[in-house]
């Protein structure tokens, strides 16, 4: 991968040493990822339904998800997603990559990862997507339609392959350095500049989001500020209108609505007012089980 | 008390957290107070936690300030303001005051000048009665008759009663901090309410609460022991709020506009961080990698929603 200055999970500007920032590299965001991948796996074999509503694991990956949805690039791969999960229902289980790009000039990697995690077989030879009979996609359109209404199972599958990209990346960052194509970097577009050299962007106000709210909730911070994200993303160079569409993001205000935070309030600072976010009580629950489970094994 | 005291007081300012106030309609709405201090729930928890505390000092149950949560917050409060450079003078008044009292069931202010501050005697004694007329506002001294300061401003039911539980601790010459902090404690709440109302009537007549104890200048111009009150009222604030969690950013943004920066600040965050010795458990710590944030005691947040389910029931 071309050398980079910035953590390849946030995008903190961290200098030419290792490819993570202290905040990505902290080892309590690693050992809680996994601990609620591994539980997202062993329901998802147990359990027939993706009950979003109902099972808090589930809600929480599907809120993580529904934060990229509105990212312009990560837009092209919610509608690949969206895509296959509608024609998978109608019984069409091969699509041409060709009719996968929405805009993008290369899906490829994203296809990779999605066959990585086992959502789909991806036929290099005849440039071709093929859904299996055991895909998640399967299952997340039997839940829609066994339950239709405001169902935001469909994110589930963005943030199920975000949040396993990101362990990855971690668990690769161990042993050596990450190439484009490994890992986050699928979510990733890059393009090549007319002198012949690659640039690769990040989609910076998903993943510093993403990267931040991951992060407090596996450090057990339930509460923040919107002091704390702006010091957080101004380091990454998300600021101004960028940063208040975060904000927005965070606190609802766009239409697509997600569960994380139980409690969205203004608070009086003397001079200026700022946004508090508190954790919805099921999704600190379910960090302290998490915790439980990875203490006793 | 015989003396009058002459202060200035501007409007543009909170004369608890030291808030200085810009726009005109924020002062002619709220003079001497700002909005964080005199919110109903901060009023509220503050009053709470004084009722509730009284009670337990009644029943003699000072000596169980550790078990006993709503003692144990007043026993950190009290222990924030005895490392106040000027108000630890009082803390050791008090301090002093209870143990003669717990002793002898009086108090000599002869003991009391020695601990006080000041350039001449006669600035140790203006201390040591302001100290005794801000213990007669708390509850603690009470107005009696006689020769004697001691008898003129003799100790109330409550420092009795709560003395008589100091008696059962090896008392020689000195509380256990953590018991000497409990009172101590208890009488900055009681202050700092009683001047919350006073403020918030328009700072009409002589000066009440925990104010009485701000120094003077010559001028009669006050000085807010603002490195003391402005962390407790930010603190109780945000507890009252139903906020569990706070980070150093928002203390020290909050502290800014208290004019509270640099050193001052650093000096506060420390404090609660316990980075500065100390054995407070107003907040546990957690480091993200780039600054601190603070929880509060969970024991203390459960101490909070009982008040506010008591104040739900009430309402019903």
């Amino acid at each position: 991968m071309a050398k980079s200055n910035r953590c390849i999970i946030c995008g903190e500007q961290i200098g030419e040493v290792g490819q993570l920032c202290a905040w990505c590299q902290d080892p309590r965001v690693e050992e809680v990822l996994r601990g609620l991948i591994n539980d997202i796996d062993s329901q998802l074999q147990q359990t027939t339904r993706i009950d979003i509503k109902m099972n808090p694991t589930f809600s929480l990956v599907a809120d993580l998800g529904i934060l990229g949805i509105r990212h312009p690039l990560l837009a092209s791969f919610s509608k690949i997603i969206a895509r296959l999960i509608v024609e998978g229902g109608k019984g069409i289980r091969r699509f041409k990559v060709s009719d996968l790009r929405y805009g993008q000039k290369d899906v490829k990697p994203f296809i990779v990862m999605l066959h990585d995690f086992g959502l789909v077989i991806y036929d290099e030879v005849n440039s071709e997507v093929v859904i299996p009979d055991n895909s998640l996609l399967l299952k997340i359109k039997y839940e829609l339609e066994v339950e239709p209404r405001r169902n935001p199972a469909a994110a589930f599958a963005l943030g199920y392959v975000t949040l396993k990209a990101i362990l990855k990346t971690l668990e690769i960052t161990k042993q050596r350095s990450v190439e484009y194509g490994e890992g986050v970097t699928c979510l990733y577009s890059m393009t090549k500049n007319r002198d012949g050299s690659v640039k690769i962007i990040m989609p910076k106000s998903f993943m510093a989001t993403l990267s931040f709210v991951l992060g407090c909730w596996a450090k057990g911070i339930t509460e923040f500020s919107e002091l704390d994200i702006h010091k957080f993303m101004v380091s990454r160079g998300v600021t101004g209108k960028e940063f208040n569409e975060v904000l927005a993001t965070l606190s609802c205000a766009f239409a697509t609505a997600h569960g994380l935070y139980e409690r969205a309030s203004t608070e009086h600072l003397g001079r200026i007012v700022i946004y508090r976010f508190k954790l919805a009580g099921e999704y600190v629950r379910l960090y302290e089980r998490i915790r439980m489970r990875q203490r006793t094994l | 008390m015989s003396y009058s005291i002459k202060v200035r007081l501007t409007n543009n300012r909170c004369w608890l957290c030291g808030y200085r106030k810009i726009v005109k309609s924020e002062i002619m709405l709220l003079p001497y107070i700002c909005h964080w201090c005199s919110g109903e729930k901060v009023i509220g928890l503050i009053n709470d936690i004084v009722i509730d505390a009284k009670e337990y000092l009644n029943q003699g149950k000072l000596s169980n300030c550790e078990d006993i949560d709503v003692l144990s917050f007043v026993a950190d409060i009290g222990e924030l303001g005895a490392r106040h450079p000027y108000l630890k003078q009082f803390s050791k008044m008090m301090s002093i005051i209870a143990v003669q009292v717990a002793l002898e069931h009086k108090y000599t202010p002869d003991r009391l000048v020695k601990v006080a501050n000041g350039e001449n005697l006669s600035e140790k004694w203006a201390r040591v009665r302001e100290c005794i007329d801000f213990l007669i506002d708390v509850g603690l001294l009470e107005v009696g008759e006689g020769r004697y300061i001691y008898e003129r401003y003799r100790p109330s039911h409550l420092l009795l009663s709560l003395t008589a539980s100091v008696e059962v601790v090896d008392v020689e010459k000195e509380l256990p901090p953590r018991i000497a902090a409990c009172i101590a404690g208890y009488a900055w709440l009681h202050g700092i309410s009683t001047t919350i109302n006073w403020l918030k009537e328009g700072a009409q007549g002589e000066v009440k609460g925990i104010a009485k104890l701000y120094a003077k200048g010559r001028d009669g111009k006050l000085s807010i022991p603002k490195s003391f009150t402005a962390p407790i009222m930010y603190l109780l604030g945000h507890l009252a709020s139903g906020h569990d969690e706070f980070s150093e950013i928002e203390l020290r943004t909050w502290l800014s506009s208290r004019e509270i920066l640099g050193k001052d600040a650093d000096l506060i965050i420390n404090l609660l961080a316990r980075v500065i010795p100390s054995s407070h458990r107003l907040v546990n710590l957690v480091y993200d990698g780039h600054i601190y944030h603070f929880k509060f005691n969970p024991l203390y947040v459960r101490m909070r929603e009982r008040y506010r389910e008591r104040r739900r029931e009430r309402e019903v």
